[in-house]
């Protein structure tokens, strides 16, 4: 059994070529953006590619190449079920309704006409979304039925850019003003106001189509579980300060007595639907305090949760103690 | 069991209602384009949506309806294992190179300092495509490195437009003078220099990579074999006057005896690998005379097959006489 892992610093797969050193498992750096990957893999059973919503390249084809080569048999991290939807809101809309998730009702509306009488009919506040972006990239709320309209404008006019500048630097000032960010975050914030990303320069503008969620009020959390080969851990993510956005806050919470276990079933029971690998779903709760899924990633950032105090099994039993959870993942393939 | 058909005028749909109807197969007409097309299948147990790479509207969300529908357990067509590389010669590549399917040597380059290098080190011609197009569109012969070193500016630049005018206008010309298309085709297509189509105001240039494959000269056809559950059917497609590109030319040859049965058998073997409901691969011939995959797709033009003589079944016996394979694609959910 040999593994393919494609190395990107500060990803999984630090984690997963230490893994395989320390446990002696073969495996074989390659790299996935040149042409012939699929000739360096050919001696592998296995590849495993921590691939990013934010890189354009990963964007263009990751998925696309990880569904090729479980067609030639091999194994892949993510598989399928585990990241067709990844980081596409309107795929997770879908999906949430066809598996009869309780999640958050959303609309979707791929001419203006169909959205602007939804618009008539509807009340406000709601939650704008683009189907792309973490860490509340991209993510507004609506106040009234005249600001839904000019979003609608846009969305079948110019469009959006993926890359929100303003609420980039305004995201980068508050991380500043909290003491999460040093004064250089700032000054990046305000490059990026001048200067393009990457990954915006080569995805041009989202259009041609309009996503809302309804807005449930008075959260002041949410609570992230992720799943990974029947084990749960999770966070809780503080909103930041006068905004309804938890995901990307930085202000986290990682004692036991903070989750419900309720909510990590309920992760454990989406996972099973889904079949997925690995899940992290973000929930809040409605006002009759039912968790409720937002959306859902099989990325996530490695330090954010080397602090958590434990796992639960999927009996739900706690088992205390630090955990890396990109071992499991390498031995669900095994 | 009950079938949700999402109906397109001169679609599969036209003759899946036909069949419902004379079959007496409970159907019922749904609106994938309605953000509530997750409850109008409710009680359906298979959902059929013949979607086009040419609707903006379907590049948006078809595929991810599909799997998200079939991830409630209800059959869809197309479904994944058909239609996930459907309009993605980037896909494609990954795919045959991975099931080791004989494919036209293919090259993907996601920076422009990889594409160069390859430039300075390969020779011409070759052929460019942008991933997506169907009847030769958006596909260029390339005939020295200069031309190539070109494109490579523009794909890393400012991209190509899906919708190429001048190729476009050309096309008429041509169809116009070999009596294929009447005079209002080629004012159609001036018109079409100054209004951009639907699809290229929605969606964004293409970008961020360049895709060449081998250029394999001497070829006069290319024959395009469809598969549906068991049974092949053949055309032979002419390529156009002074020209390398068969797809789309318009001067088909549907005589059994046109078409080698070897070409049936591979295309036999390749969809069951790929596990595809439907399959209609495109070959043409090496100069050692073997036959070589140049792409593959889902969907085809609705009448082409009905002047086929008739069809072979996997044994390779031909059974003569007219079919209609739109009812083939219902059977196989039922």
């Amino acid at each position: 059994m040999r593994i393919a892992i494609h190395h990107r610093e500060c990803s999984f797969s630090d984690r997963w070529i230490a893994y395989c050193i320390k446990n002696s498992i073969d495996y074989k750096l390659v790299n996935c953006y040149e042409s012939n990957i699929i000739h360096q893999i050919k001696d592998c059973e296995i590849l495993m590619w921590h691939h990013s919503h934010v890189d354009y390249k990963d964007a263009l084809f990751a998925k696309q190449l990880l569904y090729a080569v479980a067609q030639g048999g091999k194994k892949t991290f993510p598989d399928y079920n585990t990241c067709w939807h990844f980081d596409d809101k309107v795929g997770q809309k879908y999906l949430f309704e066809a598996i009869e998730a309780p999640c958050i009702p959303s609309y979707i509306f791929y001419n203006k006409k169909d959205a602007i009488d939804w618009v008539a009919k509807t009340n406000f506040p709601k939650v704008f979304k683009l189907r792309r972006g973490a860490g509340s990239a991209n993510v507004k709320l609506v106040k009234t039925a005249k600001q839904a309209l000019s979003l609608i404008n846009r969305a079948f006019g110019k469009g959006f850019s993926q890359f929100d500048r303003i609420g980039y630097f305004q995201n980068r000032l508050n991380k500043y003003r909290s003491g999460k960010d040093n004064l250089i975050g700032v000054l990046k914030g305000i490059g990026r106001m001048i200067l393009n990303t990457q990954f915006s320069k080569q995805f041009g503008y989202e259009k041609g189509y309009i996503y809302f969620q309804d807005y449930i009020p008075n959260n002041l959390f949410d609570i992230r579980v992720i799943v990974i080969s029947g084990k749960a851990f999770a966070i809780k993510r503080m909103v930041r300060k006068d905004d309804f956005r938890a995901s990307g806050s930085g202000n986290i919470v990682y004692e036991k007595e903070h989750f419900q276990v309720d909510t990590v079933k309920l992760a454990f029971e989406l996972t099973d639907k889904i079949q997925s690998q690995c899940a992290a779903f973000d929930f809040i709760y409605d006002s009759s305090g039912k968790p409720m899924v937002v959306e859902l990633s099989y990325g996530f950032t490695i330090e954010g949760y080397d602090p958590c105090v434990g796992y639960w099994d999927k009996s739900l039993q706690f088992h205390e103690g630090s955990f890396i959870p990109q071992d499991w993942m390498i031995e669900s393939l095994l | 069991m009950k079938i949700a058909i999402h109906p397109r005028f001169n679609s599969f749909s036209d003759r899946w209602i036909a069949y419902c109807v004379n079959k007496k197969i409970d159907y019922k007409l749904v609106n994938c384009y309605a953000s509530d097309i997750i409850s109008q299948l409710e009680d359906c147990d298979a959902l059929m949506w013949h979607h086009n790479h040419a609707d903006y509207k379907d590049v948006l969300f078809a595929k991810q309806l599909l799997y998200a529908v079939a991830q409630r357990g209800k059959k869809t067509f197309p479904n994944f294992n058909t239609c996930w590389h459907f309009d993605d010669k980037v896909g494609q590549k990954y795919l045959f190179e991975s099931i080791n399917a004989p494919l036209v040597s293919s090259y993907i380059f996601y920076t422009k300092e990889e594409a160069y290098h390859w430039i300075e080190n390969t020779n011409f011609p070759k052929v460019f495509k942008l991933r997506a197009g169907a009847g030769s569109q958006n596909v260029k012969l390339v005939s020295s490195s200069r031309q190539a070193k070109k494109l490579v500016k523009q794909a890393f630049g400012g991209g190509f437009t899906q919708f190429d005018r001048f190729g476009n206008l050309k096309e008429r010309i041509r169809k116009y003078k070999e009596g294929k298309n009447p005079l209002m085709g080629v004012f159609k297509g001036i018109g079409r220099l100054f209004i951009p189509t639907e699809f290229a105001k929605m969606h964004c240039n293409e970008k961020g990579y360049i895709y060449f494959q081998d250029f394999i000269p001497n070829n006069l056809y290319d024959i395009r074999v469809v598969i549906i559950s068991g049974k092949a059917f053949a055309a032979k497609r002419m390529v156009r006057k002074n020209d390398f590109r068969a797809s789309g030319s318009g001067n088909t040859i549907y005589e059994k005896e046109q078409i080698p049965i070897e070409i049936i058998k591979i295309a036999f073997q390749l969809t069951d690998k790929i596990e595809a409901q439907c399959a209609a691969f495109d070959f043409i011939y090496d100069v050692n005379g073997n036959p070589m995959i140049v792409e593959l797709s889902y969907g085809y033009a609705v009448s082409g097959p009905d002047q086929c003589e008739g069809y072979w079944d996997k044994m390779l016996n031909f059974h003569e006489g007219a079919f209609i394979p739109q009812n083939w694609m219902v059977e196989s959910l039922l």
